[in-house]
């Protein structure tokens, strides 16, 4: 207390010293502030200023002003891959939210070697995305596939994953489960901050497991969960890897990724000004996405704290 | 104290002298980039150390890009430090070219006094991939082509004549179809014949051969065309109706590529590039490479990457002499002997000139003879025209799944697809033309 009075006379009355000081502060923090600038402020800025032009990256960009933005609205493989996009993020986020929490639930369970069970589940999260598309790959293989193995063991056909245009999608939401780890620690997490308290007093007023679970476990997670829904979100709007490893956007554009279709234009067709429009395209989706979701849910969250 | 200050001038000046003089004797240094599996790649470093050593005063610098090579040549270009030299993918050659990205080499080549000299290349064949407009911006330094393999124990087996080497003397498809139903057992999952369909090469003669086009004169797709789609369903139809030829899908899922398929007995013919004979000849059997069948005449398509400068190299007489280097016959014949290059110079096809690749335990009997007279009279160039890539990888590939997955009739897919293609091959035609 003593020192901080000292410091705001400090600044009323010397201004020269506090100057001094402000330039220490800005020289401190100058390393982020430069690597903000020069990493995003002005690589966005470019791309911003490139989406109003035709770039091949062989001449000099020449200006069109909304010209790309326009041309998205007639192109094709744009709206495909904006529906592929939604497809997968649509069901795969829901689902591996439902599923990590699930998982969460029996991993808080005190049964033994439960550190075993959460080192096995978080395992496919530290295994490369690239290495995980190439096992999967074999995982999905009509012929020799788990994945197929065990559908015929239930007597069911062969399915043609990744060559069929209607089981790729499906076959690459299954695969986007394998990847709930990062999930499963936070609801773990989550999950231990919630008091005991909270279940004795319930328990004493008589709730049965379920109620416990509706009524205490769900809103005291429910910060958690809108957390994942929105990183979730994120992340799935901007896949690619997938695409990019295992399909190629094939078989017949049914696994055209947004991200992955923004690539070709920028890297294959040389069309650089068009993809950085998509880009900014698909930021100005991620934000009203999430804006909605804030408005829409988050009413529904309910943070202890405040 | 005077004395040590001397010496220390002595050897400052000594320093300075020597890299001075270093400095002068730099050679310069031009860059080189391509694609290319681990063999063409040895290839390509040998050549390079011996052209280093040839010219003391160039130093050329490999740079290999096995996958993504678009992707980093356009980074590159766009960051100011292309290669001066590297592989231009025929598909994007004359893109690059109407882009400005090519060093315009016409006079070069044709004051060369031994480029330069009329035959020198196999003509009309260079002429027609590297002019545009008349002018060269790209120098080939091979062919490739596709023609048949046979694995002559399943014939024999069979009891069945083996194709023919001469395309003269080309099959007709109903007797190639005939033969591949011999073949073909399905108990012992044993497969007549086989034509790849993922991408454009493979089936593109059988469209020439029945009279249609890939792509016309006028660069537009011409897929739709009665005699296209007919050959189309033809060969669609060997899979679906006929069942002498496996699923690509089948293929995959077995874990086998065509050669290991061919090879082991499972599949009697296959259609593919001649680039596969490296392969294949390495493969434990007997085997044997023949014309392709014809449906009205026989052809054959070819194709292969071109050398080209970058236009604003800093060297480029450099540049250009390692261009020339890059299309002399020594260059090409290392890889002309092991089976995945087909030489692009008439000298390599003279009677001294075959002696130099054709090796026996690589090239099987008659060999030359089908290479020379397909190259002779029955050849093609696919025309690919401005925005073919994008055409090709997101709209006809995709479109043409249905038909060899036996969902759609030929018809059906070109009916939805070629209009697609063809529109955005002119949208991106008026993109760059204006």
């Amino acid at each position: 207390m003593e020192k901080r009075l000292f410091d705001n006379r400090e600044r009323l009355n010397k201004g020269s010293l506090s100057r001094k000081r402000i330039t220490a502060g800005y020289l401190f923090i100058s390393p982020i502030l430069l690597g903000m600038l020069i990493w995003l402020v002005f690589p966005m800025s470019f791309s911003l200023w490139l989406s109003g032009h035709e770039w091949d990256l062989i001449s000099e960009p020449s200006f069109i002003g909304l010209g790309n933005f326009k041309e998205v609205l007639s192109d094709e493989l744009f709206w495909q891959s904006l529906k592929v996009t939604l497809y997968f993020s649509g069901v795969s986020v829901p689902l591996s939210l439902i599923t990590a929490f699930l998982v969460a639930l029996l991993l808080n369970i005190e049964i033994k070697g439960r550190s075993v069970f959460r080192a096995l589940y978080y395992l496919p999260s530290v295994i490369p995305v690239v290495a995980n598309c190439v096992l999967w790959v074999w995982i999905l293989n009509s012929e020799f596939g788990l994945l197929n193995f065990f559908l015929s063991k239930l007597g069911l056909s062969k399915v043609l994953w990744l060559q069929e245009p209607k089981w790729t999608m499906p076959a690459l939401i299954i695969m986007s489960l394998w990847g709930i780890g990062p999930l499963v620690v936070l609801y773990l997490a989550g999950l231990q901050g919630i008091s005991r308290q909270l279940y004795e007093a319930a328990e004493i007023d008589g709730a049965n497991w379920g109620n416990k679970f509706l009524f205490i476990t769900i809103p005291m997670m429910s910060p958690v969960i809108f957390f994942n829904l929105i990183i979730g979100l994120i992340n799935a709007f901007q896949t690619f890897t997938q695409a990019y490893i295992m399909t190629q956007g094939g078989p017949q554009n049914a696994t055209l990724f947004y991200v992955f279709y923004l690539y070709q234009n920028a890297f294959q067709w040389m069309r650089m000004g068009y993809a950085c429009a998509l880009a900014w395209i698909l930021f100005a989706t991620i934000l009203i996405c999430t804006l909605f979701i804030f408005r829409h849910f988050e009413r529904l969250v309910y943070y202890a704290g405040t | 104290m005077k004395k040590t200050s001397k010496s220390i001038l002595m050897l400052m000046s000594i320093i300075l002298g020597v890299s001075v003089m270093a400095y002068a004797a730099e050679p310069v240094t031009i860059t080189f980039m391509g694609w290319g599996s681990p063999l063409e790649r040895a290839n390509v470093e040998e050549g390079v150390k011996v052209f280093n050593q040839k010219h003391p005063e160039i130093n050329v610098k490999w740079i290999h890009v096995p996958a993504d090579y678009e992707t980093k040549l356009f980074t590159m270009v766009a960051g100011g430090t292309a290669p001066d030299v590297f592989w231009g993918g025929i598909d994007f050659y004359r893109e690059y070219a109407y882009r400005g990205l090519l060093l315009d080499i016409t006079d070069q080549v044709k004051n060369d006094p031994i480029i330069g000299k009329p035959g020198y290349f196999i003509e009309p064949w260079e002429e027609e991939r590297c002019a545009i407009e008349g002018r060269w911006y790209g120098i080939g330094s091979c062919w490739t082509l596709i023609h048949m393999f046979y694995n002559k124990e399943v014939f024999d087996e069979a009891g069945a004549e083996y194709p023919p080497v001469d395309p003269d003397k080309a099959w007709d498809w109903s007797h190639f179809v005939e033969i591949a139903q011999k073949l073909t057992s399905k108990a012992d999952s044993k497969w007549g014949a086989y034509i790849p369909t993922a991408w454009w090469m493979p089936y593109d003669p059988f469209i020439a051969s029945n009279g249609g086009e890939y792509v016309n004169k006028e660069g537009k797709v011409a897929l739709d065309e009665p005699e296209a789609v007919e050959a189309l369903q033809q060969i669609a139809d060997l899979t679906n109706k006929v069942q002498v030829a496996p699923h690509a899908v089948d293929l995959q899922e077995l874990g086998l590529g065509a050669w290991q398929m061919l090879a082991t007995g499972r599949l009697g013919m296959l259609v593919d590039g001649s680039w596969a004979l490296q392969d294949i000849s390495k493969l434990d059997f007997e085997f044997g490479c023949a014309a392709l069948p014809k449906f009205k005449v026989p052809v054959t398509t070819m194709q292969a990457h071109l050398h080209v400068i970058h236009k604003d190299t800093k060297h480029p007489k450099e540049a250009w002499e390692f261009l020339r280097f890059l299309a002399s016959d020594y260059y090409q014949l290392s890889l002309c002997k092991v089976g995945l290059w087909l030489p692009s110079h008439s000298s390599l096809f003279t009677p001294e000139g075959l002696k130099q690749w054709i090796t026996p335990e690589v090239h099987p009997e008659g060999y030359a003879k089908l290479i020379a007279k397909y190259m002779d009279k029955y050849a093609r160039i696919l025309y690919m025209p401005i925005g073919w890539r994008k055409a090709s990888w997101s709209i006809i590939f995709p479109g043409l799944e249905p038909l060899w997955l036996g969902k759609k009739t030929a018809q059906e897919c070109v009916n939805e697809m070629v209009p697609k293609a063809n529109a955005t091959l002119a949208k991106e035609l008026k993109r760059i033309k204006g």
